[in-house]
């Protein structure tokens, strides 16, 4: 009895000390665990994968050749952009118009267009159409011409021309890069491709933006963000392009891998959106493109971009470009271009 | 040790535990200040690196959104309890308000006779005034209680004294009064009898002193209504004014409405007329073409009927000379299609009257009127009838022009999901659909096209009834730019039809995949995007021939382009 009174007193002594002691543990406890474990970030909301459109003629290729791909490093997370446009107001447009030669107001204004309220210019041979994110400028005056294709300046100097150009519509920024030079020759109602400067009549670049140090896309690989037209003497005859005020990350997603990317290819599940017949030379063999039968495709190279929406309320994501040639039934040849959503989707 | 020491030292010990709590929980906010210090100096840097524009800046913000989200969560959480916080002091101050002027109330009337005392009588009634004032603002509930109940100053203390007093007896006695009843209880019943008239008259008292404060408030309002303008009174022509108001804006929405009604209706009608009765003039240097019909749609019900077309070939600025016409008839039924060259056993051009000159003067009509009777049997329901006059001439011995007018009757339901007649209104053939320009790789594609040039923003219409396969609006589209695909079965054939280089956001709102499509709907304005040089419509059939009957006129040749005329204009 004495010797368990004497442990109670002895319990009851130093109780205090072992509470204050189990208090100091979980304390330190629970500093430890807010230290250690950052709150998690909330997940980002579910996404659609972004529209893009394959001719509804198109199918699949029957196989594919993946034997040859190139795999480059992929991030395997990436934001995905939401698009702010200008408001693009007829104060706004007729300022813009001005600094490319236009004056007065528009000629024509059209609401509710596919992109919004639409201003035009017409004035003799100069016409301007500017929506809420699409501006086009077409110079005709060549047309009342002959082009040569002897006299001209060199390329350097037509692209410093188109350079500045580009800058008298601050709308279009500064982080243009080039993606590609096209030497046409016009016939009758249309422009056709040619191999060599020499022949050139009217040169075509097409420049390219990036996000994130990633391209970016549309629904057509080759027809860049933003077009310029110009004659081998140096008149600007043609300007396309589209025009955002600011691209803003909208959370962070995972993205498949490539491996689970060039399976899904495999199923049939990519976008083919570009079918291409090239000649021996490698020069487009027809204006358009039209659905090919392709038997067999072989993918060379896979990379990421961002896909550009036609529709702005749509977020712009990333996507795997998959490039390769192909070969159809008839065996001719060409390039292919295979767009795939990147982002994974949550099961 | 005495219990007493215990508990000190017990006491002891929990303040030390507590002030360990407090360490503890320091080190905690400590270790959160220290993070988000070296959050925000994380931020700075990536704001510096980011450069100073505000896209910049906005793609950082982005960059943090989950770090801001959750701040802005916790600012949530504090300002909702800084909220509720005033929203007590608010409520607070609004009870002790109340409070006061129930006290304010309460010691106005309770103080009435101290007015009856001489001299001192208005300072004491200030004073017993204030004084429940005060008492309402320091416990506003109790006192609006007393204030609406003030026969229970006297009331209360009698329940309780006799309440007292029942107590101390039943504690003497042994509780007779639950016990016996009897005597105690005739007591209780007096006692509470009287309790309840002082308490009614009490009440009466009370009331009648309200009332007339009530009526001193009454008369102050009013006074106050009259200072401001009344605006209680102004309420009601306010709301009279509404009713016009209002009423104007319903009647404007309303004709607005109605206006649109009938904008739609002017623009069904119209396009209805087309559709039944689409037609085209010709035109050309030295005359122009025209051919009209009586009544452009006929519904299966009205067969037999009669049918007018006139003709009117006008010569321009010089004497038209050397005119040879031809005239062509032809029905496309349901099953068959085939062509009425005589009427009533006589050649058509020949039923004419006057007839079919060989010169025109300057300036001068010719006209001829062709009635076409349309029985009533199994070739005509459900058809269509086309009526094609091509008139070549010219002055002297000029190059003649040839030229081409047409005018469709739709009977019934007309056999249009083939194609027929052109996309637009007007047009000149660029390409046939050989052309070596680009049609002959397409014709061998399965694509045959033909190029019709006109300005910007020419419409283009459908030239069938179908369905559409597809939109495009895009600058690109694979070289088509702006381009629309229908189709439909023409005598059980699938076949498609594209309407290219349109202009972008020009497409027709109703023209949306697998959208119906009626005959010469608008489908959208020529431009040249994708690969054109040049304002054309580049239209192309796919599983058809592009040719008569699909098309009102061949091309001279198949492979024209600009180097060989293609010699079709409308």
């Amino acid at each position: 009895m004495a010797s368990l009174t004497t442990t109670s007193q002895s319990l009851k002594k130093i109780t205090p000390f072992l509470i204050f002691g189990l208090i100091i543990l979980i304390l330190a406890g629970a500093i430890i665990y807010r230290l250690t474990n950052k709150p998690k970030a909330p997940l980002p909301v579910a996404i659609n994968p972004p529209e893009i459109t394959q001719n509804p003629s198109q199918q699949q290729p029957r196989s594919f050749d993946f034997s040859n791909i190139q795999i480059p490093d992929s991030p395997k997370k990436l934001p995905v952009y939401a698009v702010k446009p200008y408001n693009m107001t007829e104060a706004t447009t007729t300022t813009l118009a001005f600094s490319l030669g236009f004056s007065g107001n528009p000629s024509s204004v059209k609401g509710n267009t596919l992109d919004g309220e639409q201003y035009s210019w017409n004035m003799n041979n100069l016409t301007l159409t500017v929506s809420q994110t699409n501006l086009e400028y077409h110079n005709n005056e060549y047309r009342n011409r002959t082009l040569s294709t002897v006299d001209g300046l060199p390329l350097d100097q037509l692209r410093e021309k188109v350079d500045s150009f580009i800058q008298k519509v601050g709308l279009l920024g500064e982080s243009l890069t080039l993606r590609k030079t096209e030497y046409q020759v016009i016939s009758g109602l249309y422009r056709l491709p040619v191999e060599n400067f020499e022949d050139v009549q009217i040169i075509e670049f097409s420049f390219g933006k990036q996000l994130s140090n990633v391209p970016l896309v549309n629904n057509y690989p080759d027809s860049g963000f933003a077009r310029v037209r110009i004659t081998k003497d140096g008149e600007v005859t043609y300007l396309t392009s589209r025009f955002f005020d600011k691209f803003s990350e909208s959370g962070s997603y995972d993205l498949k891998t490539a491996k689970e990317a060039i399976s899904e290819i495999q199923k049939g599940q990519g976008k083919v959106v570009q079918t291409q017949v090239l000649d021996e030379k490698g020069i487009p063999s027809n204006i358009y493109e039209h659905p090919e039968n392709i038997e067999n495709a072989k993918i060379e190279k896979v990379s990421l971009a961002y896909f550009l929406p036609n529709d702005i309320k749509d977020s712009v994501q990333p996507i795997f470009v998959f490039e390769g040639s192909f070969k159809t039934n008839k065996n001719e040849g060409g390039k292919v271009v295979i767009y795939l959503p990147a982002i994974k989707q949550a099961k | 040790m005495s219990k007493g020491e215990v508990g000190s030292r017990m006491a002891s010990q929990d303040q030390d535990i507590k002030k360990a709590a407090g360490a503890a929980k320091g080190a905690v906010d400590t270790a959160q200040t220290v993070k988000t210090a070296v959050k925000t100096v994380k931020l700075a840097t990536t704001a510096a690196k980011a450069g100073a524009g505000p896209a910049g800046w906005l793609m950082l913000a982005a960059q943090f959104a989950p770090q801001i989200s959750q701040l802005a969560n916790r600012l949530k959480k504090i300002a909702a309890g800084i909220g509720a916080y005033l929203l007590y002091l608010l409520l607070k101050l609004a009870l002790k308000i109340a409070g006061l002027i129930a006290g304010l109330a309460f010691g106005a009337v309770t103080g009435l006779p101290l007015l009856a005392i001489p001299v001192a009588g208005p300072f004491l009634y200030a004073g017993w005034t204030a004084y429940w004032g005060y008492r309402g603002w320091v416990n506003p509930l109790g006192t609006i209680h007393l204030a609406t109940h003030p026969w229970e100053i006297i009331t209360k203390p009698l329940a309780q004294g006799w309440s007292w007093g029942k107590g101390a007896f039943n504690t003497v006695t042994g509780g007779p009064i639950e016990v016996g009843g009897g005597i105690f209880s005739a007591g209780a019943g007096l006692v509470s009898a009287v309790g309840n008239t002082i308490a009614a008259a009490a009440t009466a008292i009370w009331n009648f002193g309200t009332g007339l404060a009530g009526s001193a408030f009454g008369g102050l309002a009013s006074g106050l209504n009259f200072v401001v303008g009344g605006l209680t009174t102004a309420a009601i022509p306010a709301g009279m004014v509404m009713i016009p108001v209002v009423g104007g804006i319903s009647v404007i929405t309303y004709l607005g409405l109605q206006n649109e009604i009938n904008t739609l209706s002017s623009v069904f009608t119209p396009k209805e007329d087309q559709v039944i009765a689409p037609s085209q003039t010709g035109d050309n240097i030295f005359f122009t073409i025209s051919k009209k019909v009586s009544d452009g749609h006929l519904q299966n019900s009205e067969l037999p009927a009669t049918i007018t077309f006139t003709i009117s070939l006008t010569a321009k600025e010089e004497n038209l000379s050397q005119i040879s016409m031809r005239d062509e008839l032809r029905v496309q039924g349901q099953e068959d299609t085939f062509e009425i060259t005589n009427i009533g056993g006589v050649p058509i051009l020949e039923t004419c009257d006057p007839a079919v000159p060989s010169n025109l003067a300057a300036g001068l009509t010719w006209n001829c009127k062709i009635e076409l009777d349309v029985p009533d049997n199994e070739n005509y329901r459900d058809s269509t009838i086309r009526n094609t006059i091509t008139v070549a001439g010219a002055p002297g011995d000029q190059p003649r022009e040839e030229d081409t007018a047409f005018v469709t009757v739709a009977i019934g339901e007309t056999p249009t999901d083939c194609p027929s007649g052109w996309p637009t209104d007007h047009g000149v053939i660029w390409q046939g659909p050989m052309g070596a320009t680009s049609h002959a790789k397409e014709s061998a594609d399965g694509w045959p096209a033909i190029d019709i040039a006109q300005p910007l923003g020419t419409p283009t219409y459908a030239t069938f009834t179908g369905r559409v396969f597809s939109v495009v609006n895009d600058k690109d589209g694979w070289g088509f730019g702006a381009h629309v695909i229908i189709e439909a079965d023409c005598n059980g054939t699938r076949f498609q039809a594209m309407w290219a280089h349109l202009k972008l956001n020009s497409i027709d709102p109703a023209i949306k995949e697998g959208a119906e499509i009626k005959f010469h709907d608008l489908i959208g304005e020529i431009d040249d995007t994708g690969d054109s040089e040049g304002n054309h419509l580049h239209y192309a059939l796919n599983g058809i021939k592009m040719e008569e009957p699909y098309i009102p006129q061949n091309p001279k040749t198949a492979n024209c382009n600009d180097n060989v005329s293609c010699d079709v204009s409308w």
